[in-house]
């Protein structure tokens, strides 16, 4: 985990400093209030307790204001710490193994890591923070009780511990255990519950639909049950700390009767109160124990993300095909035949060759910007050229903003063939000698794929004839008079 | 459910008394050992240190039985919901239940699942502070009428204070919410076009904003943040005042005699208790959050949708003429109708309209199908949806998913599914998993196609038998949906192709004649 988040330690020590002192006022309002009670039953002079008087109401603001800052200072070093991580995060990626950064494809995959870094970062917050501030808390109120009583001090130390380490773990067994369940069930509920409803027209008239909700609901509580069970440290873990504060009671009321006569009545009322006041800190941590388990997920989760996958799919190596400048080449064969990997092979220096993907990203910004990805320097009009040589004229002028209108959502916002004809658009803008082509024509009709297909394989067509065109396709023309290197045949 | 509750509340009820109880009980040793110098015995106080040990027994046994109570609440709740809203939503017609999808899986397969933390620790808190903050103040009344002033009086100004920093800031926390939601998708925008970017050469500048991303980021989400934390200021503020105020206050009062070490401590140990139970709601309340909202569309879901009213009439579909009024034609037993149009025409809801899964005017037999008993009506129809359903597991549970096939071979042969059986390696035991993986699209089509033809019912309804299927297999198929036709059964096929359309007695189509 430290590896990838590196949080600026001035800011997190400030962070603690504030908590301990927000907390610490609780317990110092415990004590001094303990004492002022005890204090004014002997009927002293009012100006006698004036210090204290001043002291608990003092106390009574500092802890909520002093909570304030604190949450400030713990939010900004998390949220710092979360824009490190991501911006390195990024760098990895951008300079990982082409592989790597390939299966940024996936949607889930990039919002996980969204989520990750927000769950890596959140541990500042929900777990190291709350934990130093209770061992903090915890010293001192060991220790101040230890000066009374060394009996007491004992029994309230031994109580932290079951409130703040074994609660803690029970609850971190419990969430681990949790995810397990979710892991393993989660999948055979979903499946019986996406069938129902993909399917339900069909399995309502073949009278198997009650049968398959029954499965679902069978399958959730099956899921259910063993969510229970991985559930059950938790409410033990849920109830220690009441124990553990009522037995530190229990003993510290012991040791009071034992010392009473020898000391004040003052320190006998600090001595007994003082432990209800002792475990607000150790309150936050079986919370902050599921959040170290989940941070690590998270953490490892990042980390697999950058290495390279050994379980994915190699691509064969494929020798690049030497063309001629302005060379004309249609790939063609089955899918895994390794038209992309041909493709990819030939994009090795990108200044002289460049590979447009079949998947590749329209991003969430204007189509202006979508296309100057390709060549930052290109005009507006050279934009609405090409928009109109792809077919994508009239779609240009129903747009509200014409090229500075967004795209919300990237790819989502056009159809699916505007998208290809989008990144075609793209190819057409860049300015490198040897164009890449994966798929341009996926996802059109079959007119009007033909007649792309066939422009961007005609010299002077779409392209400047002095520029070399590759197009990997699954499907030509029938009519196809340009070269094509099949695959399929040549192996 | 409302079991559960009622347990819940029961187990608040008694940590509430033994709380109370407690600081009574504590109040009255810790005053007596302080007043009394000859009670400094364990002896004298064997009584009281009891009845706090079975105070904390009981009081421990009660988190702990609410922590497991309100867990298995969480889950059955979780499970009656998530079958209510796939009960409900399966029963709609085929184009709402399409609409309707993808909210309902969301809210099925994850969504209902954040109801845990609502049930399991926000519902109890909210619970425990309708029980406990009420009864801790009543106690504190009866030991110290002043004490009970203060807390009553700092109590009401929490959610005075919390509605007035909700409305002055409603309007800033929304907009710095949403330009951090901006940012936040931009970033993953970014992120996700990595491999473009890098194919283009450009990685270098989206680094360098990534970085400035990052740090608007952060500006815009402490603005929220110094906004949302002053609620939980205000709150802590008020409960950790008013308690520092009863200290005070009984310390002044002690002084002049007004008032008893024993009412004053007892007072002083309930005063936190009154404040407490708030500030936990106050906690748990992000964290329900997501789940109360998903509760909330799952009721939504359930109000606006009702089940259509069923009919009770019954036909005998052998021999029966389906007639259609959209398109003026009859579909006449012992011949092959087919059906063709231009795509989203509405063809395949024509099928679904004669199912009587869709609303429109179909007579089968001269009954409105509308007015059929389903359940009757469809145990006389074999239906090929365009993606027939596959369940996981294997071949043979499949072949029998709508009821065991009298003569499964020879409706493996009419479907031309022996040629498939024959290169699966377990033929008929082979496995598939979810949606047919490990079957081509053409394979899943006769899979389909052998389930329905294999079935005795004398209506058949084929949605596009043979799109994925070569001229040799579709001859072969079209072959056997003749033979059906030909010994009596009504049959109709929607296609485009040419051998399709040889196929028809009658060729209906749509487009055109909805034109004319």
């Amino acid at each position: 985990m430290r590896e990838l988040l590196r949080p600026r330690l001035p800011r997190l020590l400030l962070a603690v400093a504030l908590g301990a002192l927000s907390l610490g006022s609780a317990l110092a309002l415990a004590g001094i209030s303990a004492w002022l009670i005890t204090r004014a039953w002997q009927m002293p002079p009012v100006l006698d307790l004036t210090v204290a008087v001043v002291a608990v109401r003092a106390l009574g603001i500092s802890r909520g204001v002093l909570g304030y800052c604190q949450r400030l200072a713990s939010h900004d070093t998390a949220l710092r710490a979360a824009a490190d991580t991501r911006e390195g995060l990024y760098r990895r990626l951008a300079d990982a193994p082409a592989g790597a950064a390939m299966r940024l494809h996936s949607g889930e995959l990039v919002a996980r890591i969204g989520d990750s870094v927000d769950e890596l970062s959140d541990v500042l917050v929900r777990a190291v923070l709350p934990i130093a501030v209770a061992v903090v808390l915890g010293v001192a109120a060991v220790a101040t009780i230890a000066v009374i009583s060394p009996a007491a001090a004992v029994v309230l130390g031994a109580c932290l511990l079951i409130a703040g380490v074994a609660a803690p773990w029970l609850a971190a067994r419990a969430a681990v255990a949790a995810e397990a369940v979710a892991v393993r069930d989660h999948s055979g509920r979903d499946v019986a519950v996406m069938l129902a409803l993909e399917h339900a027209p069909e399995l309502r008239v073949s009278g198997r639909l009650d049968a398959i909700v029954a499965e679902s609901v069978h399958r959730h509580r099956d899921w259910g049950r063993a969510t229970d069970r991985a559930a059950a440290p938790a409410a033990v873990a849920a109830a220690a700390p009441t124990a553990a504060v009522g037995i530190s009671v229990l003993g510290a009321i012991m040791a009071a009767i034992a010392l009473a006569n020898s000391v004040t009545p003052m320190t006998v009322a600090i001595l007994m109160l003082l432990p209800l006041s002792a475990f607000e800190a150790t309150s936050a941590l079986p919370a902050a124990a599921v959040q170290l388990t989940r941070s690590r997920i998270a953490a490892r989760l990042l980390r697999e993300l950058t290495e390279p996958d050994s379980g994915m799919r190699m691509r064969p190596p494929m020798p690049p095909v030497e063309l001629e400048g302005g060379a004309r080449l249609a790939v063609t064969g089955p899918s895994g035949s390794g038209k992309t990997s041909l493709l990819m092979a030939m994009a090795e220096n990108p200044s002289e060759a460049v590979f447009f993907a079949e998947d590749a990203h329209l991003f969430s910004t204007t189509v202006r910007d979508n296309l100057l990805v390709a060549r930052g320097d290109a005009t507006d009009e050279e934009l609405r050229n090409a928009l109109h040589r792809v077919g994508l004229g009239s779609w240009l002028g129903g747009l509200p903003g014409g090229l500075s209108t967004i795209l919300v959502g990237g790819a989502a916002a056009v159809s699916a063939g505007q998208r290809r004809r989008l990144l075609l658009a793209r190819a057409l803008i860049s300015t490198a000698p040897m164009v890449l082509l994966d798929e341009p024509t996926e996802h059109l009709d079959a007119a009007d794929g033909n007649q792309l297909l066939t422009e961007l394989l005609t010299p002077g067509a779409l392209f400047p004839a002095d520029r070399t065109v590759v197009v990997a396709t699954h499907h030509l023309p029938d009519d196809a008079v340009f070269p094509v290197l099949n695959l399929a045949v040549s192996g | 459910m409302r079991r559960f509750l009622a347990a819940s509340v029961a187990c608040g009820v008694v940590i509430s008394g033994t709380t109370i109880a407690s600081a009574v009980v504590l109040a009255q040793i810790v005053a007596g050992v302080v007043t009394q110098p000859t009670s400094r015995s364990l002896a004298h106080w064997a009584g009281p240190l009891w009845i706090l040990v079975v105070l904390l027994v009981i009081r421990t046994l009660a988190h702990w039985l609410q922590g497991r109570l309100s867990q298995r609440g969480a889950t059955a709740v979780i499970a009656d919901l998530a079958r209510e809203v796939l009960r409900t939503v399966t029963a709609l017609p085929p184009r709402r239940l399409a609409a309707h999808r993808d909210s309902a899986a969301a809210l099925i397969t994850r969504g209902l699942d954040g109801l845990r933390p609502y049930f399991s620790a926000y519902l109890p808190s909210l619970f425990l502070a309708g029980i406990l903050t009420p009864a801790a103040v009543a106690a504190i009344c009866i030991y110290d009428v002043y004490s009970a002033v203060i807390v009553l009086i700092a109590l009401p100004l929490i959610p005075i204070f919390m509605v007035l920093i909700g409305l002055l800031t409603r309007e800033r926390s929304a907009a710095s919410l949403a330009a951090m939601t901006t940012l936040q998708s931009r970033l993953l925008d970014l992120v996700a076009g990595i491999p473009t970017l890098r194919a283009l050469g450009r990685i270098g500048d989206s680094a360098r904003r990534i970085a400035e991303l990052g740090a608007a980021h952060r500006r815009s989400a402490m603005a929220t943040l110094r906004i949302a934390f002053l609620s939980a200021l205000v709150l802590e503020l008020l409960a950790t005042l008013g308690v520092a105020l009863v200290a005070v206050g009984v310390g002044l009062r002690l002084v002049f005699g007004e008032v008893t070490l024993s009412a004053g401590l007892t007072a002083l140990l309930l005063a936190p208790e009154v404040f407490w139970p708030l500030r936990r709601v106050g906690i748990e309340f992000h964290a329900a959050q997501d789940g109360k909202t998903a509760a909330d569309k799952a009721f939504r879901l359930l109000d606006t949708l009702g089940a259509p009213p069923a009919g009770t009439r019954t036909v005998t579909a052998a021999g029966a003429t389906i007639r259609i009024d959209a398109l003026d034609a009859d579909i006449e037993p012992g011949l092959v109708t087919v059906l063709t149009g231009p795509n989203g025409i509405g063809k395949t809801t024509l099928l679904q309209t004669i199912l009587g899964l869709s609303p429109g005017d179909v007579r089968v037999g001269g009954v409105a199908v509308a007015d059929l008993d389903s359940q009757l009506w469809w145990g006389q129809v074999a239906w090929l949806a365009q993606r027939p359903v596959l369940v996981p597991g294997s071949i043979r549970d499949n072949l029998d998913l709508f009821g065991p096939l009298a003569d499964l071979d020879s409706a493996c042969r009419a479907a031309g599914f022996d040629e498939v059986l024959a290169v699966l390696p377990d033929g008929l035991e082979t496995v598939i998993g979810h949606g047919g993986v490990g079957l081509s699209l053409g394979q899943r089509q006769r899979l389909g196609l052998a389930r329905v033809l294999g079935s005795p019912a004398p209506v058949l309804l084929l949605d596009e038998p043979t799109s994925h299927l070569d001229a040799h297999m579709e001859s072969r198929v079209l072959e056997s949906i003749v033979a059906r036709a030909r010994a009596g059964a009504t049959v109709l096929v929607v296609g485009h192709r040419g051998p399709v359309l040889a196929m028809g007695d009658r060729v209906l189509h749509m487009g055109s004649l909805v034109d004319a």
